[in-house]
């Protein structure tokens, strides 16, 4: 009890030196994680910039006035759109029921990214396809068969389906599907169909397609040439992540500068203080080595509270995010970033505490008196 | 009967390197209870030294150091802070306290160290303790605000604030004027005769001879004649 007590006496003698070092920790944790985290957004693309696909060309073929007609039969005719992988949502026909539509996802996008937390065949030879429903589509069992339609508005797809999974709420895949321009996609296109089938076929002639990968050989000045735009999967990520990334590293850097030298200062700064009233503390009674056990726990303590309060706002930044797409930080950047300042903050300290801890009393004792 | 009693105590620093240094070179000394006793030296003499010994704030190098009839000499670090808190009140050289805290919570600071007084028992002894050294009304002032004589009125209560045997008081007057010099030696005066014992380290040929008897450390050892 009297070491809490005591405890307690040190950190009510320097609350100020305390609260602005907690501050500091808050500040650096949650800063150091959203830059990260944003890294990590940044760098998404990088799951799909593979060896198979850095090459490929990635071509938005909408969203130009020269090009009104984006069908898939249309593009067919203009080039080999065999190797399209994207997806394509099309709408129920029965127009009340707007969240039970139809997600086609090209074979090309079946077979070339396998990690999309669907798994086809790949296989539309057969007279049925397989499908994923929504947990949301409570109508639907796996392995049963079903007959759907779709439309466009003006025409229909009806197609026979065997159920084959059940995609979990808020599950997310790579569609590549936009109305932008390549020059306005922010960060690969993650579809969140929570409502709808999603399901593998070749397109239907009349389905509107927007962008996708092309998984063929073909470079992109081809596409370019027909009018469309493209370029390179990875001559795209370059472009998105340089920019963003260098100035979210930056930013990740300057946090752990701040956090260093912020730190430092103000240890080195309050140092004599503490080790002057250390020095009383021993003449009253108490041994060094339970004066520097607690200037130790002070500092894990300091550290410990900025942590909790990091973990508080993450948690209400993350549960107040609609989706992880919006995410600014997640979990596993912030505990990567309590590491990363928590290795900060212990070499920050280690300079002061050292000092501290090899204090001689009796040469600290006397002169002046304790601040 | 002797309180204090110190048989060939040598203090040696840096012991074995190019820097040593032998401040304290077969020191004997014995104290009775409830004496007062003036330890007088010029600069570098070793008084500083003694008295931290005396003080359990250091350890000798050699020697025998019986307090109460027990032989401290090898105590470990934690009983040597328990005798500190406990049976010695040490009133530091230029008082020695937290000007940021007020009166109350610089004398109170060793009873955090004690399990003497707890609860309501504290407050009651620190406001005694502040009513013997005449500082009633001042609890609650910072210390920084307060003059020299008050300051050192606060560090002789936080010695006393434990009721130890053996006050030990490094220059108790040097940075007061004579009034009030006057008045801190009344206040051991008074204390002796409550039957503390008081050391004091000083310059001061008077405040000596206020006190009992005077021995005097020159290069380590002591003597009863100034040989200054």
């Amino acid at each position: 009890m009297n070491r809490i007590k005591i405890f307690l006496s040190n950190i009510r003698h320097s609350w100020l030196f305390s609260l602005v070092l907690m501050c500091e920790v808050v500040v650096c944790i949650c800063l150091f994680a959203i830059a990260s985290t944003s890294t990590t957004a940044v760098r998404g693309w990088s799951d799909y910039l593979n060896l198979n696909t850095a090459s490929k060309s990635l071509v938005a073929f909408d969203g130009y006035d020269d090009i009104n007609d984006t069908s898939y039969g249309t593009l067919s005719k203009m080039t080999d759109m065999s190797g399209l992988a994207t997806t394509v949502e099309l709408r129920d026909v029965n127009e009340d029921a707007v969240f039970s539509g139809i997600n086609i996802a090209t074979p090309a996008l079946a077979d070339n990214f396998d990690d999309m937390g669907f798994k086809f065949s790949g296989d539309v030879s057969s007279d049925y396809r397989e499908a994923y429903a929504s947990s949301s589509q409570t109508d639907y069992e796996i392995n049963k068969f079903y007959d759907i339609s779709a439309t466009d508005g003006i025409d229909i797809y009806s197609v026979r389906v065997k159920i084959i999974g059940i995609r979990e709420p808020n599950s997310k895949y790579y569609g590549f599907s936009t109305f932008k321009p390549l020059n306005e996609i922010v960060q690969p296109i993650l579809e969140e169909s929570i409502h709808g089938i999603l399901i593998c076929d070749n397109l239907p002639e009349f389905a509107k397609v927007e962008s996708g990968i092309m998984i063929n050989d073909i470079a992109p000045s081809h596409y370019n040439d027909l009018g469309f735009q493209a370029i390179t999967v990875k001559e795209y990520y370059d472009s998105k992540t340089s920019d963003e990334f260098d100035i979210l590293m930056y930013l990740a850097i300057c946090c752990i500068i701040f956090a260093a030298a912020s730190i430092l200062c103000n240890y080195v700064l309050n140092i004599d203080n503490i080790t002057k009233r250390s020095a009383v503390m021993y003449v009253c009674g108490e041994t060094k080595a339970s004066v520097v056990c607690m200037e130790a726990v002070k500092m894990v303590s300091i550290f410990s509270v900025g942590m909790a309060i990091s973990y508080g706002i993450t948690h209400l930044i993350i549960s107040t995010t609609a989706s992880n797409q919006d995410a600014i930080v997640t979990w596993a950047k912030f505990y990567q970033s309590v590491g990363v300042i928590l290795g900060v903050y212990l070499l920050s300290v280690l300079i002061g505490f050292v000092k501290f801890a090899r204090i001689n009393p009796l040469k600290v004792i006397g002169n002046e008196n304790v601040d | 009967m002797n309180i204090i009693e110190i048989r060939d105590l040598h203090k040696k620093y840096n012991e074995g390197k190019d820097n040593e240094v032998h401040a304290l070179s077969g020191v004997d000394l014995t104290v009775e209870k409830a004496d007062s006793l003036a330890i007088m030296g010029v600069s570098g003499s070793g008084k500083s030294t003694l008295l931290n010994i005396l003080g359990c704030l250091d350890i000798p190098t050699s020697g025998t150091y019986t307090l109460k009839d027990e032989n401290i000499s090898d105590k470990s670090a934690s009983e040597l802070a328990k005798i500190r808190n406990k049976t010695i009140g040490f009133i530091l050289q230029s008082f020695g306290l937290i000007e940021s805290d007020s009166v109350y919570t610089n004398i109170k600071l060793p009873l955090l160290f004690s399990n003497k007084y707890v609860g309501k028992e504290v407050k009651k002894r620190v406001n005694s303790i502040i009513i013997e050294v005449g500082l009633k009304g001042l609890e609650k002032k910072k210390v920084r605000d307060m003059s020299g004589g008050q300051k050192q009125r606060v560090a002789i209560a936080r010695a006393l604030v434990n009721d130890p045997d053996i006050i030990l008081a490094d220059e108790p007057t040097s940075a007061l004027d004579s009034k009030t010099a006057s008045e801190i030696m009344a206040i051991f005066k008074d204390l002796q005769s409550n039957g503390k014992t008081i050391i004091i380290v000083t310059h001061d040929k008077h405040v000596a001879d206020q006190l009992d008897r005077t021995v005097y450390i020159k290069d380590g050892l002591l003597s009863d004649i100034d040989e200054v």
